[in-house]
């Protein structure tokens, strides 16, 4: 069953002095099952940000539906968004997005603080995500004390910590070091063995090629898919780039 | 060429920054006019020749140099703070390629400019404020309004000088922070996340002890005469303690709470104590110096206000409670002798008689068009005692204002026949009977202090009877008590007073008794109408001064004329000049400081807040990524942000009303008894603080949003 439906999204943004019409999503159609994990590329400006804005309901689309477990995004009202939020997603950005005045306890516990739990459930439920990420000693540090790597795998605690349906991860890898990258991908492929549907945005082939599943987007539009069937990370990494040359050099597959 | 794209370039730095210049500019510009408002009062001519005017001057001088300490601090606040904001962007020129000396020089420009723009404003609103400062002095001190303006060239160069000098010198520090700047370090530092603040244990002790102290102090102190020191030792203690709590205190205090974990991990205070651990690292110099100031802008009003208002109280007071209009008289001095042991002639002003005296007065007040009504005599002696086992002593004040003996009391002592009179009474007392009456039911009941045999110049009393209230009495205990004394006949003052005071060896001996006779006119609008004004003072005391020398002169003994002053002269609508005159300068003062005080809140918490914008947008996106809506979002930065704006109120107002007995005792000091009055001058006083406090908080929370946003 999809876990996340997206029909015929379309967005179109308005210049701030009213005149000029850019549209970032002309027409975007896919889903993802549960369990999956999907890497979503496009060169800067093809309108990723604008799809995962959208998938995150931090923005509207102007066109077309996104349905999250068969409910209908669009249809929440705004006060129960932020709700809505908290308990379905888990987001993980390149800029990490930690909180300096928290320290990697904290951080890690915000979302369900927010969420209403109780004090005592707090430390159980933080323990063995902490543990699988390899970031229980460092709990009681601040973030400007630990390393790139190691404040994006306190984000993702962050983001799994509330058991979401769906993670959102916007260029997860952008912001680290290679040995930090594959460690980082090695944590998404461990915790998508063990049923976590993950969507990833980025345009690094090697973080792509971890994924179950790509899809390319090209002016708004869902340009191309690869599964990744049986192929290994370095065919698929094959694939992927020979998908994105095409792509760059102007293929006419429409 | 170079130097116009300069200028060009500075001009348009200060357009684009206008968020930092204006208010840079407006402070230094109202720092400005008052400095120059204070100069010119503190030497225009004209305002000393006003009745009660020539108190301003010297009141001002002093205003000038607690403005002139608090403008230095203040230009190189701002200047720190400017520079701060703006390292980054010299930074960047240094990166594109500008040579260090071509920034220095863009620097100077930018200062140079907005020196003369807050200069040149600042002296022409220091000089519109000054025309309405005099208005607002005449107005306050029942005077005709002087006209025209006032200005002289010395007093605009003087301003100028100063403050030109007091931005070349921040020029100058921000040279050499220039000269160290390293760009690279710069643009690598600026992601950098802050350390947490630590416990400081120490300070937190010294805070809690010094604090502990003052409060002590200003709570305990009872007599009006140590209030002074006492005073000023716990203002002292309680700056102290008020930094250090700031500092040490709300970090402990936060700690303790974030590590409660039932408290801590719930979604309104997770945010906003972690929040405001940091926030209280940054601001907490700011933020007690605010309480500081605040409470200082609270002290100096109510207490001015209070003085001004009640003017007429105290005039009442000095003139048994309204039934005189002046009185005349002079002391007894005894056996007095100088250090080189000659004699000076004994009671020389005692000499005069009752019916010259009375002739002398209806000479000058007739002059006016009043006739004497009544003519009261009453003598009496006043000091503070102390008794052991029934026997007086005296109690050297000026030895022992921080030390009075336990018991200590005041008393007033007056013979039987002048208390009849005074107090419209039929009293007879025995041979060695001694009248008495508290101040007040809380001063105590005498037969209870004192055993009912006392032995008082050689001669033992018994407590007598108790009498009525005496008018002559001040309002307060300074002392454990104050009491009035009624003796049977003068000669026993004379003895009490001579066996009190042994002369001492190669001293002054200074013994007074006075003796004053209360008139009430008829007439008494008309004579202070028409009584002018001759040298500060009014025309009748001089008048009243040449006719007691000239009867001296007619006595046999001529030196007795150099003791003038001994004799009195007080009339009520002098007093009132006077005492309009002081108070009202310092209230006058007490408001321009006060603005000098506002400008520096109110340039801390704008800066704060700037400060705090471009670190809170950080965290506003963050949090609201991480699933908060925008309105939970602005409710908990709201939250905080109020919290760290009313601490400093709060502390103002919880010293104020610690300080409260203590300034109290400090008013009577000057004659300032109403009690009621000073109540309610210090609660309006904080209710408009608040107010003005707000509206510069709305006004500055804006620029907050803004930013946020």
């Amino acid at each position: 069953m999809a876990i996340l439906e997206v029909s015929n999204l379309k967005k179109i943004y308005t210049t701030r002095f009213g005149g000029n019409k850019v549209q970032a999503l002309s027409n975007v159609t896919f889903s993802v099952e549960k369990g999956e994990y999907v890497a979503i590329m496009g060169e800067s400006g093809s309108g990723k940000t604008t799809l995962l804005n959208i998938l995150a309901a931090l923005d509207r689309p102007t066109a077309g539906k996104v349905m999250l477990e068969g409910k209908e995004l669009s249809g929440i009202k705004e006060a129960e968004m932020a709700t809505f939020r908290r308990e379905n997603l888990g987001f993980v950005f390149q800029e990490f997005n930690l909180l300096d005045t928290f320290s990697i306890r904290d951080n890690i516990l915000l979302p369900l603080v927010l969420n209403g739990a109780k004090p005592a459930e707090l430390e159980s439920k933080l323990l063995p995500i902490a543990e699988e990420l390899g970031i229980k000693d460092l709990l009681a540090k601040y973030p400007y004390e630990v390393s790139g790597g190691q404040k994006q795998r306190t984000a993702v605690a962050r983001a799994l910590i509330t058991d979401p349906k769906l993670i959102l991860a916007d260029e997860p890898t952008g912001a680290l070091d290679s040995k930090s990258t594959d460690d980082l991908l090695r944590v998404f492929r461990e915790i998508n063995a063990k049923g976590q549907t993950i969507l990833m945005v980025t345009h690094s082939t090697k973080a792509a090629s971890h994924a179950s599943r790509v899809l390319f987007i090209r002016d708004g539009e869902v340009f191309h898919q690869i599964y990744r069937g049986d192929c290994t990370n370095e065919q698929l990494y094959q694939k992927i780039s020979d998908t994105l040359t095409l792509l760059t050099t102007g293929g006419e597959q429409r | 060429m170079k130097l116009g794209l300069f200028l060009r370039l500075a001009w348009s730095n200060i357009r684009k920054n206008h968020q930092l210049y204006v208010p840079h500019i407006l402070a230094g510009a109202g720092l400005t006019a008052i400095f120059y408002v204070m100069q010119t009062l503190a030497n225009d001519d004209r305002l000393r020749k006003i009745k009660g005017g020539y108190a301003i001057p010297s009141i001002m001088i002093i205003g000038l140099t607690v403005v002139a300490i608090l403008s230095v601090i203040l230009v190189l606040f701002t200047n720190s703070f400017l520079m701060k904001q703006r390292t980054r962007e010299y930074g960047m020129y240094n990166v594109l390629g500008m040579e260090k000396r071509h920034v220095g020089c863009i620097m100077f420009l930018e200062s140079a400019i907005s020196t003369v723009i807050l200069l040149v404003a600042g002296i022409l609103a220091g000089m519109l404020i000054y025309k309405l400062c005099c208005l607002f002095i005449c107005k306050m001190l029942q005077v005709e309004t002087i006209l025209g303006f006032y200005m002289k060239a010395e007093f605009v160069l003087k301003t100028v000088g100063a403050f030109a000098a007091m931005y070349l010198l921040a020029f100058l520090w921000n040279c050499i922070r220039l000269a160290r700047l390293r760009p690279v370090e710069l643009l690598a530092s600026a992601g950098a996340g802050e350390k947490e603040p630590k416990t400081k244990w120490i300070m937190l002790i010294i805070g809690l002890l010094t604090l502990g102290t003052g409060y002590f102090i200003a709570l305990t102190t009872e007599s009006p005469l140590r209030a002074i020191p006492d005073f000023f030792t716990a203002v002292i203690l309680v700056i102290i303690g008020t930094y250090a709590l700031f500092l040490a205190g709300s970090v402990a205090f936060l700690k303790l709470l974030r590590r409660n974990k039932g408290f801590y991990y719930r979604r309104k205070n997770m945010i906003a104590v972690s929040d405001l651990l940091y926030r209280m690292k940054q601001n907490a110099v700011g933020l007690a110096s605010i309480a500081i100031l605040a409470t200082g802008v609270i002290v100096m009003i109510s207490t001015t206000v209070c003085l001004y208002m009640g003017t007429e109280a105290t005039i009442r007071n000095y003139f048994l409670e309204g039934r005189a209009d002046m009185y005349v008289g002079g002391l007894y001095v005894w056996d007095e002798k100088t250090p080189d042991g000659d004699a000076i002639p004994e009671r020389h002003s005692g000499q005069i008689p009752e019916e010259v005296l009375r002739s002398l007065t209806e000479q000058v007040v007739g002059k006016y068009g009043a006739e004497v009504e009544s003519f009261i005599r009453v003598r009496s002696f006043s000091d503070s005692l102390c008794f052991t086992d029934g026997k007086a002593d005296l109690v050297r004040l000026r030895s022992t204002l921080t030390s009075l003996p336990k018991g200590t009391i005041d008393v007033v002592i007056l013979p039987l026949e002048d208390y009849n009179r005074l107090c419209k009474d039929n009293l007879v007392l025995k041979d060695n009977e001694i009248g008495w009456v508290a101040l007040s039911d809380d001063s105590g009941n005498l037969t209870k202090v004192l055993p009912s045999e006392i032995s008082f110049g050689g001669k033992a009393y018994t407590l007598g009877p108790e009498v009525k209230h005496i008018p002559i009495m001040r309002n307060e205990a300074f002392t454990d008590g104050y009491y009035g004394l009624v003796v049977p006949a003068m000669d026993d003052i004379d003895s009490i007073v001579t066996d009190l005071y042994q002369p001492s060896e190669g001293g002054w001996t200074y013994y007074i008794t006075s003796y004053r006779y209360y008139v009430s006119l008829k007439g008494t609008e008309e004579i202070a109408a028409r009584d002018g004004v001759k040298d500060g003072r009014r025309q009748s005391y001089w008048e009243f001064g040449d006719l007691v020398a000239e009867y001296l002169k007619t006595l046999d003994t001529p030196e007795t004329g150099e003791h003038i002053d001994a004799t009195a002269w007080e009339t009520s609508w002098a007093l009132r000049d006077e005492l309009l005159g002081m108070y009202g300068s310092l209230f006058f003062l007490g408001i321009l400081l006060s603005l000098v005080f506002l400008f520096a809140t109110a340039l801390i918490i704008y800066y704060k807040q700037i400060s705090e914008g471009y670190d809170d947008r950080g965290r506003f996106q963050i949090l609201q990524k991480v699933g908060m809506t925008q309105k939970e979002t602005k409710g908990t930065i709201r939250r905080q942000i109020v919290i760290v704006f009313f601490l400093p109120l709060v502390t103002a107002v919880i010293h104020m009303i610690v300080a409260y007995p203590v300034i109290r005792k400090l008013l009577l000091l000057l004659m300032m008894p109403n009690d009621n009055l000073f109540l309610l001058c210090t609660a309006c006083t904080v209710v408009a603080f608040a107010l003005i406090y707000m509206v510069i908080y709305r006004l500055t929370a804006r620029t907050y949003y803004r930013i946020v946003r």
